[in-house]
């Protein structure tokens, strides 16, 4: 019997800050989208926020695409607009609202199903073809070349660089279920002294709401200086403490908390830490 | 007793007045017990060398009476002591004479002392040995040991005597003993034989061992020597690892990948019947304790008809034939595991042999490794063996018990009970294993083997998840051998029956899988036959074996595999051979229910291997073999990989094959491997070398990959040297190409979840870094009269090579992980032997 696997779950088991909370390059945080679960046809705001500690700025595209295959989306023939957004990232997000295909009606119930959505982001230069997204868009005229690029990004960014470049998916719930129904986004406040030493351990008491049972909501910590001390804290009655270890140099440090629900529902915090 | 003394003149120069020797002191011979009861009386002849001071040097019978009456005439002899001869210038010279040694049953001799000569350390009698005697007043007597090592002295003088005990090889011993008022004095000698490289009669010590069998590419291991070798721990077994043809496997884990073949695709046997594994977790130890074994068969392709099933090599750990000649045992700590192996002699045709093994690398490895939130419960090991072998007329009963337990655990966690298990694997077994020898007579031998016994494979994942795969095995071989001459053909037949009721369950909640499970019986009943036919220098051996399957799910098949081997001696010093076969494997039965599921019937996986190689005498102690192999292997069965890999197979990176199974597999394996072995008295080593290359093509149409643990070159080198004061020092140097993988180019984020997922580039388009290890050896024996202490310090990796065992990733695969593999690793032992 192999052992393998559990010499890789040996490694995981160390006290501190984990390495894994550390963004140290172009990121993409979250996607937060609002409404997170819509019917087919419907519009949802899509906001992506980014990390970019380099401070190099991004061209970020978001476009949905729900496989048909192996080279084209079932949104291929849809007009680009409402699939497609490509833009600068301004103050660390990307806004933009997407459209779910009508045709989802023909599948969609009251039980949700998944509408996959990419964000490809990239720091000036390093992707050729994001260009070719835009000018796609811009013209209205979407080729097969660009369908399936659109189609196949792991493909895509299996030619890109391994920095400068990030890649996302995430769910988008399509259903016919009545609004009040419908998923909604959970709320998450952290508090907490953001203000320590080098080297000091603060922790913060984080509060999730979500119109589900919060005890299957996860947060995940990410920050751009010293760790926390896991990569994601589970809530017990809607409470968690997270654990966050400065660095051992004076910084000011931008920490994030992403709670997730599991089902499309994503909320995002964003503050900084002073470390003297 | 009286002497009756004839002395003939034989001086080569007879001038002027020289002079005979002149009998001054004579000795009393042990009168033969048999004899002096029956009171039968003889004389024996002997020519005796008389030196310049009157001793005697050398003592032969010319008329012999028998060899009771010759060897006490010879020890009498032996102990005279003359005048010596003298020349026409009255200088004492060397004289050759004859003596006439008589012996009178009226008048034979009282006993006075008896004695035994044994090996220091291991108590083994050590017969034929010349041994003197002086005594008060200068007197002399000699003594000549028996096959036990006994011997005795009569008519000694009351007073202080010294028995001295010098042999080639031997520590020379003196040993005091009082003969007094008519009491019979017991003498004890313990001979150490501190270097026994130079024993006039020392043991030859066959550390490759002769085939058997007409095998043509058999690597037999067969002596205690091999346990001295560095970095297999004194396990026998482990050296197999550093033979030709044997890749090493990632972090050591005691898999054998054998000539460019998969683990699972290599069989394990006890005397030919088949077990489930070999080698305790991570490759540490044997599961069989190596002191009940005769010999290890390493046999990697082209194996004659008495194996099947298998589309790769086998190990066949066969145990001893023969009683213990004496009860012995030892008892070994070190740093991984304490082991006690004690074997009786009950009597003159019955022998019980206990042994057990426990590790406690888990009492070393668990506080370092339980620093987290979950207590890890690093790998234990134990097994246990209980065994009878009893003598009959016509053969030799053995009957043996042996279990074998490796347990890993995680439990806790964060939130969870404390004693939750969140990960287990289990491996275990218990075999009962009888064995029937039996001399036929006419050359022919028969064997028959009864295994039978549970054994498991287990894998357990909170929250309740478990995943195993359970056999109950019912085996029987019986065969019937002869090996082949000129004048007449040589036979082997026999027929290897498998029955095991199996059973399988798949439920792993934690993973995105719907449960499996299934169960049955199956019956493999194969017979097998194979003729060798030798004329002159040249052997051929045909054989086929036929394996059908028969499963209570409506799975039959039948395998029929034609095998074709041959030898020629085209010189004393050099055997050439080729060979050509089928070999067969059957599906794993999760993959028959599975795939009979899905309207698929699959067939038993083939190889057709093709060798040919030579064996080159180099001189007395270098030989050199050669073999260069093909393998071509069909009908594997492929598929469904993300189900079942953290069972067998190779590691789970890069993308799955996740289609439905199906027969669609080939591969293609070429290599050539050599060894050039040096056995000497003092030393025992070789060179080992593989070149290889081995690839599959999963599905029609599909490109073809390097097999996983395709390692292109595999070089070994390996000894160990014998050191006076019993010292031994041994080295190894091992050397092997990286194992494919494949690289991660990109990554992707799953936004919902916060994990990446890698983007695969050209599947094992990547190949990790070259092992390179040292490893060095050292032994140091004091022996005592009754029992031996070795101490030894097995240093592996010596020089802290920084070896990737295993590609890994960090946890946004922006930057590769390698898993490297033992840091320099001194591990330190004793062992008692008695």
């Amino acid at each position: 019997m192999r052992l393998l696997p559990i010499i890789a779950l040996l490694a995981a088991c160390s006290p501190g800050p984990s390495e894994d909370t550390l963004v140290d390059e172009l990121r993409i945080i979250a996607a937060v989208a609002e409404p997170p679960e819509v019917l087919p046809g419907e519009t949802t705001s899509v906001d992506v926020l980014l990390a970019d500690p380099l401070g190099a700025g991004a061209t970020v595209a978001v476009w949905a695409c729900t496989p048909a295959d192996e080279t084209s989306c079932v949104e291929a023939g849809s007009p680009l607009a409402g699939r497609l957004a490509v833009g600068e990232l301004v103050d660390g997000h990307f806004v933009a609202d997407l459209t779910v295909n009508p045709a989802w009606a023909a599948f969609a119930s009251d039980e949700p199903i998944p509408s996959p959505l990419w964000v490809l982001a990239c720091e000036p230069g390093a992707c050729p073809q994001l260009d070719a997204l835009g000018d796609a868009l811009a013209a209205e005229a979407p080729t097969d070349a660009i369908e399936e690029l659109m189609a196949t990004p792991t493909d895509w960014v299996a030619e890109l660089p391994l920095t400068g470049v990030t890649l996302g998916a995430k769910s988008l719930m399509v259903s016919t279920r009545d609004a009040e129904n419908r998923n909604a986004n959970p709320t998450l406040t952290v508090d907490g002294d953001f203000t320590s030493s080098a080297g000091e351990e603060l922790t913060f008491e984080v509060s999730v709401e979500d119109d589900e049972d919060e005890s299957v909501v996860e947060v995940m910590g990410l920050t751009t200086g010293g760790g926390f001390g896991l990569t994601a804290f589970a809530f017990l009655n809607g409470q968690a403490e997270m654990r966050w270890y400065a660095p051992d140099e004076p910084s000011l440090v931008r920490l994030y908390a992403v709670a997730t629900d599991g089902v499309g529902g994503t909320a995002v915090w964003t503050g900084e830490a002073t470390v003297e | 007793m009286t002497f009756l003394a004839t002395l003939i003149l034989s001086m080569a120069t007879a001038l002027a007045e020289p002079t005979l020797p002149v009998l001054v002191q004579t000795a009393p011979a042990v009168y033969p017990a048999d004899a002096l009861d029956s009171g039968e009386e003889a004389a024996v002849l002997v020519q005796l060398v008389v030196d310049e001071t009157g001793m005697v040097l050398e003592a032969e019978v010319v008329e012999s009476a028998g060899e009771a009456f010759d060897r006490a005439a010879i020890d009498a002899v032996l102990a005279f002591v003359f005048d010596p001869a003298t020349n026409e210038r009255g200088k004492a010279v060397r004289a050759t004479i004859l003596y006439r040694y008589v012996f009178e049953a009226q008048a034979a001799p009282v006993l006075s002392a008896e004695g035994r000569l044994r090996r220091a350390g291991t108590r083994e009698p050590l017969g034929d040995i010349a041994l003197r005697f002086t005594g008060p007043n200068g007197e002399r007597r000699a003594a000549t040991t028996d096959a036990d090592g006994r011997f005795s002295l009569v008519d000694l003088a009351d007073g202080e005597w010294t028995a001295v005990f010098e042999a080639a090889g031997f520590d020379p011993e003196l040993v005091p003993f009082d003969v007094s008022g008519g009491k019979v004095a017991e003498i004890a000698i313990f001979g150490n034989n501190s270097r026994p490289w130079q024993s006039d009669s020392a043991e030859v010590i066959e550390v490759f061992g002769e085939r058997t069998a007409p095998e043509v590419t058999e690597r037999v291991l067969s002596a205690d020597e091999i346990r001295y070798l560095p970095g297999t721990n004194g396990d026998v077994v482990r050296v197999v690892q550093n033979l030709p043809g044997v890749a090493r496997p990632p972090l050591n884990i005691g898999q054998l990948l054998i000539r460019g073949t998969a683990p699972e695709d290599s069989g394990y046997a006890v005397d030919g019947v088949s077990v489930p594994i070999v080698f305790h977790f991570s490759g540490l130890s044997t599961v069989l304790a190596g002191d009940l074994l005769d010999e290890v068969s390493f046999l990697p392709g082209n194996y004659g008809v008495r194996y099947g099933r298998t589309l790769g090599g086998v190990v066949d750990l066969r145990a001893t034939r023969e009683l213990p000649e004496r009860s012995n045992g030892y008892a070994s700590v070190d740093v991984y595991q304490a082991t006690a192996f004690v074997e009786q002699r009950v009597s003159d045709k019955t022998a019980l042999t206990f042994a057990g093994r426990r590790s406690y690398i888990d009492a070393v490895l668990n506080p370092l490794l339980n620093n987290g939130a979950a207590a890890v419960q690093a790998p234990r090991y134990y097994d246990g063996q209980i065994r009878v072998q009893h003598k009959t007329e016509r053969g030799m009963l053995d009957a043996m018990v042996f279990a074998s337990d490796d347990r890993f655990k995680v439990v806790g966690g964060m939130e969870a009970d404390p004693d939750e298990v969140q990960i287990a694997l289990i491996t275990s077994f218990l075999k009962a294993r009888v064995r029937w020898t039996e001399e036929l007579g006419d050359g022919w031998r028969s064997e028959a083997a009864f295994l039978m016994g549970p054994d498991a494979n287990i894998f357990k994942v909170a929250p309740a998840g478990e995943a195993f795969e359970k056999n109950l095995d019912i085996a029987w071989r019986h065969e019937f051998y002869r090996l082949p001459s000129e004048e007449r053909i040589g036979w082997r037949f026999g027929i290897d029956w498998l029955a095991r009721y199996e059973r399988f369950v798949f439920d792993v909640p934690a993973f995105p899988y719907e449960p499996e499970r299934g169960d049955t019986l199956w019956l493999s009943p194969s017979p097998y036959a194979e003729a060798s036919i030798k004329r002159g220098p040249v052997t051929v051996t045909p054989g086929l074996r036929i394996d059908p399957f028969f499963s209570g799910a409506g799975y039959n098949a039948v395998a029929v595999d034609p095998r074709l081997a041959a030898t020629a001696e085209i010189t004393p010093s050099t055997l050439i051979k080729a060979s050509a076969g089928r070999y067969s494997q059957f599906p794993e039965l999760r993959q028959i229910l599975t795939a009979a599921d899905e309207g698929t019937r699959l067939s038993p996986e083939s190889s057709l291997q093709f060798s040919v190689g030579a064996e080159q005498d180099l001189g007395p102690a270098l030989s050199l073999e050669t073999v260069a192999y093909a393998n071509r292997l069909t009908n594997l069965v492929v598929g469904r990989e993300d189900r079942f890999e953290f069972f067998t197979g190779p590691p789970p990176i890069g993308p799955f094959d996740t289609d439905p199974y199906a027969n669609d597999g080939v591969g293609t394996i070429v290599g050539v491997e050599a060894q050039l072995k040096l056995e000497t008295e003092r030393a025992v080593g070789w060179i080992s070398a593989t070149t290889s290359r081995s690839v599959r093509t999963k599905r029609p149409g599909q490109e073809s990959k390097l097999f996983a643990f395709d390692q292109p070159i595999v070089l070994n080198a390996l000894g160990s040297y014998q050191l006076p004061k019993k010292w031994r020092l041994g080295a190894r140097v091992r050397y092997g190409s990286g194992n494919p993988y494949t690289p991660v180019v990109n990554r992707f984020q799953l936004l919902d979840e916060g994990r990446f997922v890698p983007v695969y580039g050209a599947t094992d388009s990547a190949r990790l870094p070259a092992f390179y290890q040292v490893d060095a050896r050292v032994d140091k024996d004091w022996v005592f009269d009754r029992w031996t202490l070795t101490a030894y310090l097995d240093f592996q990796n010596i020089t802290g090579a920084q070896n990737v065992e295993v590609m890994s990733w960090n946890s946004d695969y922006s930057e590769e992980a390698p898993i490297s593999g033992l840091p320099p690793l001194p591990a330190f032992g004793l062992r008692g032997e008695w």
